[in-house]
């Protein structure tokens, strides 16, 4: 049997809610950080549906291309993480708010 | 060789300045030297286009045309007529004059100095050559950032404010140019078929715009040549720009850039939105004689050297303006020719204005008094330069100023009369400013002051003899550009695209000269 | 190239050469030398106008019009101004007295200007000024007519402005300018409106087609001529606009001989005669001529009656001298006019030397009062004023009496008994005060002792002594030996005919009555010296007239006039307007700017720095989209 659609969709909004939340309540950029990449996969998955249910793969490319932003964004924001943390010695991002106009 | 020319004019600088870039900042002798090689040999390059230039023909000479952005129909099209041919020579002269004028006036980073001046001449002489509404807001752009920081990192004390104010300004005209270029755009793809952005295709037929649209259009192009000109009341960034500008830049300020809005006038407006032209033609005239009264009014009430000065400017600037919007053969042939005359005398009075400066470091006129006893020499230049700027027969600015007025007078006699008045002002401002920096008993702390040295005589030399020669012989230059104008005043008769020469009309009878050269006639004897 | 247009050329460019040349390299030169060469070229303009005078002499009369076309100068669509000379016989006889006295003039300078530093900075200004003087007469059309007229002018600054370091001399010099630029508004416009009626600027053709393009007293007509008569008002030092010229006395007193005596200030006169034929198609315009020159004749004669110094007393005479001119040429009497114009340079520019002799002894005093008793030291000196004295006043056989008698003559005969009466008046107040001038000056006790008072050097003497002969002469000669009108003839055409000096004018009336009208008026010029010799030498009548005294020593307030009604409110515009542009169009800039500032930084509250808020901001815009694409009709 086949999960229909309408269930993959669901997880993906539940994801994508989920990782929403943690970026907007939490305070560790660590966590910031997962719940970003939570976000981005809800995409995925949601894509992939789509994919799947028109019989298209330009939704399976695409997840393709938000994997590699999403490795290159990794490397970038956890570099700039660790060096945030050894500048500050925390990674609370509303201590860091040196952009406030 | 001919092909290319223009494109190797604008290179010129353009080059120098690169070479200029590689020399260490150490030594600044070597790039001084680097750099006015460069604008001499553009100079050259200028003059000899200039001498070539066969007058007597309203289209383009030296046509260079190339497919930039086929797409968009953005090309990279050169030319030059009768409006812009004495222009270029003016911006190719006036330039190494400046920058042989800097070598005594300064004196901190000079490589950066003489790589600016060269990248803004490459930009002012692009805005003139420009046949292509893209290419030219390009350059138009393009020279306003090497002026920015001109004024920016080598200005006086309150240059950044200046500079600032200069830029929005500015920007702000270019913004309305931009969008009116783009809706001209569209516009003409939908008549013409080709979406194209080439001037002379797009003014060669009507572009069947309603009177409210074209007036609006118009405005667009009009408010960001009038900032630049400037016209009264968009002026007030000129003297504070004027003012804390270093003098050689600004004589590049007044003497080039101001050009460039009367010359976009010319060149954008008459011919895309003629109907506007003629229904708001009278405003402007109007702005012009009010810009003539007042900025010789405000120009006698300054106690600054230079805000004298830009107040003057603005005062001869509302004539070139008023000749232009009078649309009368004579007043356009005026206000071309004045284009240059104001570039070399204004042009001379900010070097006279930078050698006084650079040897006292004074800018009011109180700090200075009966200077013609101890510089004579730079006294009597100065005079020669007022007489010039005061329209004196004999001069230059006599040519323009009357044919101006002349031509003025017979479309709007009212302006010309209130204009003429303008005349007196410019006496009255002009002589205030000799006799308080000239006259009276020689102030004890300026005794023993340097006259001009050998090279300061160099930079105002050519200076001088074209004040003469353009007052006696002003026909090599009118001549180039009569058929111009003629052809300009004339509806839709002579921008075909890519037939340059060949004109709906034969030039007028009498219009075809051998080389403009005074023609000696016999004695007659009634 | 003909005779007459090599001579025609020469004329002007002879000084010009001298300028450029002196300009450059005058001043290293020693001694005297710059002068020598300046008076030198100025012969050469001489001996070039009298060869041309001859040369135009020599052909038939109506072949004495010759244009002389250099270049093509200034063209532009339909106008075309070529540089065109035009030699005639007014031109001819204008540039020979031009270039004469010029020449005479310079070489009297030789000797004034010899303790000076700045002597070849003076002898460029003034071969500068010989040029376009030569160039404003022989001129072919009105632009280069203006290119003389402001030359002159530009000339007559920097000449009173010599002695820059003095401020109220640096003032008269600019006040000169600016005043007689005031005119040349008027004078412009009229040229464009010239340009605007005919096609063409020039002499020949104005003249020979004013009547068919003007119709006779028309507006077209009286606004033309009244602009240009504008013109001649400001450079003529006429009311209103003779402000400048007692001020221009500021300068050497060569210049105030040369300059605002015989030459530049005539200027206007002669353009009016050149231009005849357009005034002749505006009667109205006319009358405004002849009735502003009896009114600035009667004005100037009476501000002359109370001034104390020597050279404002001969300046205020310029002026009257010039209102008998321009009522000369108001009643078309062309002839009279240049008539006047030739003798009164002669005089005049005799009273100025001589006047500047007594300054050259006296160290350059020039109050009169400080003066007196000068006929024993300076007896030369004396008998030259007095020559003056007597050719001013009009006094029988002298050069003034001939062209005087003339223009009333004229003026009575064209039929206006009341400027014939002006003129008379004046004529009565021209001898008084110039007799009260010489009285203070040589005759009497001395009222200040003067150390080391001495006689002019011959290289001033002699200059001085051409002038008495010229002035003694000129009249009889240019009367009754060498006619001036029937010579002007064929450029005046009737207009010369009508004023063929005192025969025309004697057939004209009846003899009883012209013989009347000689008498009167010998009579009122004698009288008015012998009032002035018994007021002044004698103390024969002694009155006060403390009120009139007060307003004639301020020229009937109307220097105070000017000064508070155009001058204190210009300045004060010009620096309302400088105030206006820094406080309301520079601050609406200001205030665009400052709003859009002031929105700045309401709205940067918004960016706090919080990654968290930024975020939030991203959900609400993403929900407002989403809420916007799926509420969407």
């Amino acid at each position: 049997m086949t999960v229909p659609a309408p269930y993959y969709l669901a997880l993906s909004a539940v994801l994508f809610t989920a990782g929403t939340a943690g970026v907007l309540l939490r305070r560790s950029a660590l966590i910031v950080f997962m719940s970003v990449e939570l976000m981005l996969n809800a995409v995925n998955l949601s894509l992939i549906t789509f994919a799947r249910l028109h019989g298209s793969v330009d939704g399976q490319v695409l997840v393709f291309f938000v994997l590699v932003v999403a490795a290159a964004e990794v490397v970038v924001g956890l570099a700039i993480i660790v060096d945030v943390f050894r500048s500050r010695e925390t990674v609370d991002v509303d201590d860091a708010d040196a952009l406030r106009g | 060789m001919n092909g290319v020319l223009l494109s190797v004019l604008i290179a010129l600088p353009i080059a120098g300045a690169g070479a200029v870039a590689f020399i260490s900042p150490r030594r600044p002798a070597a790039a001084r030297a680097v750099g006015l090689a460069a604008a001499v040999i553009a100079f050259l390059v200028a003059a000899w286009i200039w001498a070539a230039f066969r007058p007597g023909r309203p289209g383009l000479q030296f046509e260079e045309h190339a497919a930039w952005v086929p797409a968009a129909g953005i090309g990279y099209h050169l030319g030059v007529d009768g409006l812009s041919v004495s222009l270029i020579a003016l911006v190719a002269l006036l330039v190494p004059v400046a920058m042989a004028a800097a070598a005594d006036q300064v004196h901190d980073r000079t490589k950066g100095f003489v790589l600016t001046l060269l990248l803004l001449e490459a930009g002012l002489l692009g805005t003139f050559l420009a046949q292509d509404l893209v290419l030219f807001y390009v350059f138009w752009e393009a020279m306003l950032i090497p002026m920015y920081f001109l004024i920016a990192l080598w200005g006086g004390p309150a240059r950044r404010a200046a500079a600032i104010k200069f830029l929005l300004y500015t920007m702000t005209g270019s913004m309305l140019m931009l969008l009116a270029i783009v809706a001209v755009y569209l516009q003409g793809a939908r008549v013409i078929g080709t979406p194209t952005f080439d001037l002379p295709a797009l003014a060669a037929r009507p572009l069947g715009w309603t009177p409210a649209v074209e007036a609006l259009l118009f405005g667009g192009f009009a408010v960001a040549f009038g900032i630049k000109m400037p016209v009264w009341p968009l002026h007030t960034w000129l003297p504070d720009a004027y003012a804390e500008a270093p003098p050689v830049v600004t004589v590049l300020l007044a003497g080039l850039m101001a050009k460039a809005g009367a010359y976009g006038l010319l060149r954008f407006c008459l011919p895309l939105f003629p109907d506007a032209v003629r229904a708001w033609g009278p405003l402007f005239a109007v702005l012009a004689v009010v810009g003539i009264l007042y900025g010789g009014a405000v120009a006698w009430a300054q106690g600054d050297l230079r805000r004298l000065l830009a107040y003057g400017s603005l005062s001869h600037m509302g004539f070139i303006l008023l000749g232009i919007f009078a649309l009368d053969i004579q007043s356009v042939q005026g206000s071309v020719l004045q284009m240059v005359n104001h570039g070399i005398s204004t042009g001379a009075l900010f070097v006279l204005a930078g050698i006084l400066i650079g040897r006292t470091g004074q800018g009011r006129t109180d700090a200075y008094g009966g200077l013609a006893a101890a510089t004579p020499a730079l006294a009597a230049v100065t005079l020669i330069v007022v007489t010039s700027s005061l329209a004196l027969p004999g001069t230059n600015g006599f040519v323009g100023e009357f044919l101006i007025l002349l031509g003025a007078f017979q479309t709007h006699p009212v302006h010309a009369a209130l204009a003429t008045v303008g005349v007196v002002l410019a006496a009255a401002y002009l002589l205030a400013f000799v006799g308080r920096i000239f006259h009276g008993p020689l102030r004890p702390d300026l005794r023993g002051l340097p006259d001009l040295r050998p090279r300061e005589y160099a930079v105002l030399a050519p200076l001088l003899a074209l004040i003469f020669w353009v007052g006696w012989v002003p026909g090599p230059l009118l001549d180039r550009s009569e058929a111009t104008v003629r052809a300009l005043l004339k509806p839709r008769a002579v921008f075909v695209a890519g037939a340059p020469h060949a004109s709906m009309t034969p030039p007028p009878a009498g219009v075809e000269r051998k080389g403009g050269a005074p023609v000696k006639q016999a004695v007659t004897r009634p | 190239m003909s005779a007459v247009a090599v001579t025609a050329v020469l004329i002007p460019a002879l000084p010009l050469a001298g300028w450029v040349v002196l300009g450059l390299w005058g001043g290293r030169w020693p001694g005297r030398a710059a002068g020598w060469v300046a008076s030198a070229t100025v012969a050469g303009s001489f001996v070039a106008a009298v060869a041309l005078f001859e040369s135009l002499a020599a052909l038939p009369p109506d072949a004495r019009t010759v244009q002389v076309d250099l270049y093509r100068w200034i063209a532009a669509g339909a106008l075309a101004i070529p540089f065109r000379l035009l030699a005639d016989p007014l031109s001819a006889a204008m540039a020979r007295l031009v270039a004469g006295v010029g020449m005479l003039i310079h070489i009297y300078s030789i000797g004034y200007m010899a303790r000076d530093a700045g002597g070849a900075r003076y002898f460029a200004y003034m071969n500068l000024f010989m040029a376009s003087m030569l160039l404003l007469v022989l001129a072919g059309n009105l632009a280069v007519m203006f290119i003389g007229w402001e030359g002159v002018g530009l000339c007559s600054y920097l000449l009173i402005a010599f002695w820059f370091e003095r401020p109220a001399a640096a003032r008269a010099g600019v006040k000169a300018f600016v005043v007689t630029r005031l005119g040349d508004v008027g004078f412009l416009l009229g040229i464009f409106a010239v340009f605007g009626t005919f096609g063409t600027l020039d002499f020949t053709a104005i003249t020979r087609e004013a009547a068919a393009r003007l119709p006779l007293g028309g507006g077209l007509a009286t606004a033309i001529a009244l602009l240009l008569f504008l013109g001649a008002v400001g450079k003529s030092a006429q009311l209103p606009l003779y402000v400048w010229l007692p001020d221009a006395m500021d300068g050497p007193t060569p210049v105030s001989a040369l300059i605002h005596a015989a030459t530049m200030v005539t200027a206007g006169v002669f353009m009016i005669v050149r231009l005849h034929a357009l005034y002749l198609r505006a009667p109205f315009a006319l009358d405004v001529v002849a009735v502003t020159g009896a009114v600035t004749a009667v004005f100037a004669a009476s501000a002359a009656l109370v001034e104390s110094d020597l050279k404002r007393v001969l300046a205020y005479s310029t002026i009257s001298q010039l209102g008998y001119m321009f009522l000369a040429v108001g009643v078309a009497a062309w002839a009279a006019g240049i008539f006047h114009l030739m003798t009164h340079a002669f005089f005049k520019a005799l009273l100025f030397l001589a006047a500047g002799a007594v300054m050259h002894a006296l160290g350059g005093e020039t109050d009169m009062r400080k003066m007196g008793g000068l006929a024993r030291p300076l007896p030369k000196t004396a008998a030259a004023f007095g020559a003056g004295v007597l050719a001013l006043a009009g006094i029988p056989p002298l050069a003034g009496f001939f062209s005087k008698e003339q223009i009333l003559g004229e003026v009575f005969a064209a039929g206006h008994p009341w400027l014939w009466g002006i003129g008379l008046f004046t004529a009565g107040l021209t001898g008084f005060y110039i007799t009260r001038a010489y009285v203070l000056t040589f005759a009497g006790p001395p009222a200040r002792v003067h150390e080391n008072v001495h006689e002019a050097p011959p290289v001033m003497w002699w200059p001085l002594a051409a002038l008495v002969f010229l002035a003694v002469v000129m009249g009889v000669v240019l009367e009754h030996v060498v006619p001036l009108a029937p010579w002007l003839q064929p450029t005046l055409g009737a207009g010369a005919l009508k004023s063929a000096g005192g025969a025309a004018a004697a057939a004209a009336e009846p003899g009883a009555v012209h013989a009347m009208l000689l008498v009167v008026s010998v009579a009122v010029a004698a009288g008015g010296i012998v009032l002035g010799w018994l007021v002044y030498a004698r103390g024969a009548i002694r009155g006060q007239a403390p009120v009139l005294g007060t307003i004639l020593a301020h020229r009937f307030y109307i220097e105070d006039l000017y000064d508070a009604a155009i001058v204190a409110p210009s300045r004060a515009l010009a620096g309302w307007a400088a105030a206006v542009d820094r406080g309301v169009i520079d601050r609406a800039v200001l205030g665009v700017a400052g709003g859009l500032g002031w929105g700045g930084a309401a709205l940067r509250r918004l960016q706090n720095g919080y990654l968290r808020q930024y975020a939030a901001f991203v959900l609400i815009g993403a929900l407002i989209i989403l809420a916007y694409w799926m509420l969407r009709p």
